[in-house]
């Protein structure tokens, strides 16, 4: 009886370890995977955010009356691929603080590693825009 | 006659013990097989941030058009660029302001920034503060 206890025991040691050293292994390659494709993931983000600046140009009129999209077949992305648009335009108050004009972004969220793109616009106005995207 | 036992433990005693031990040496090959496999896989590369570059000469370009970049620099105020480029600056931040001759004045680090995946602006010349000539350049690194 008592034998059979240990060996019980023992297994479960061994079976939790074992399990331990599996998922640990899993993760471990996961997020190596996630790091070698994150360079792909930031240029991605970055032909979506030279996409972006291309159409709408310095013109603040036109960043205006721009809706930013999460399709991805818009920017020649794959389906399924998850884009989120951040953009804030700011300008410089009479006392030198720093104040949000408009902002827009996309509903969509994109949660986890992602590749980013960061773009800075000087509109014709005066106004600074600043531009960042996330692609998954 | 009586038999003495020699073995002053069990038998089913020592084959639990036997287990416990082939238990652990599993344990020990399994995890020490696990570090090898984490230590051969390839580090994770460098992030390219080129279009941090233009991103942080156009930042101070359009600070110093509004006027509120040569006032911080000058009067080596930290919180007061801290202010405005939390805000703008992608992530990570780092600002070095250099005497005309590179020697560096003074520096102010974001506790986000990274330089392993940083990028520098083109260095901005500033002339002056209130009429005063006293030439001072600015250099924006920007990490993601």
């Amino acid at each position: 009886m008592d034998q059979a206890v240990e060996a019980v025991l023992v297994m479960s040691a061994f079976t939790i370890a074992l399990s331990i050293v599996y998922f640990g292994g899993a993760g471990l390659y996961a997020s190596s995977i996630n790091a070698q494709l994150m360079p792909a993931s930031d240029s991605a983000a970055s032909i979506v955010a030279s996409t972006i600046a291309i159409q709408n140009g310095n013109s603040s009129q036109a960043w205006s009356s721009w809706v930013p999209s999460s399709v991805p077949s818009a920017y020649g992305l794959p389906q399924g691929t998850a884009v989120y648009i951040n953009a804030t335009c700011f300008t410089v108050g009479d006392n030198g603080q720093l104040m949000v004009v408009w902002s827009k972004a996309t509903p969509t969220s994109v949660t986890g590693a992602a590749g980013r793109a960061d773009r800075f616009i000087v509109l014709d106005d005066g106004t600074a825009l600043r531009l960042e995207v996330l692609v998954r | 006659m009586k038999v003495r036992r020699l073995s002053p433990t069990p038998t089913k005693d020592r084959r639990g013990i036997s287990m416990v031990y082939d238990a652990v040496f599993a344990c020990i090959i399994l995890f020490v097989g696990m570090a090898l496999a984490a230590s051969s896989l390839p580090p994770a590369p460098p992030r390219s941030a080129p279009d941090l570059q233009g991103y942080a000469t156009s930042l101070l370009v359009w600070m110093d058009s509004k006027g509120v970049l040569a006032p911080y620099v000058y009067t080596q105020d930290p919180a007061g660029l801290a202010s405005i480029l939390d805000r703008l600056a992608p992530a990570g931040y780092c600002v070095k302001v250099y005497s005309p001759n590179w020697v560096l004045l003074w520096t102010y680090t974001s506790p986000s920034f990274d330089a392993g995946n940083a990028a520098a602006s083109q260095p901005y010349p500033l002339s002056g503060y209130r009429g005063v000539p006293d030439p001072k350049i600015v250099v924006l690194l920007l990490s993601k």
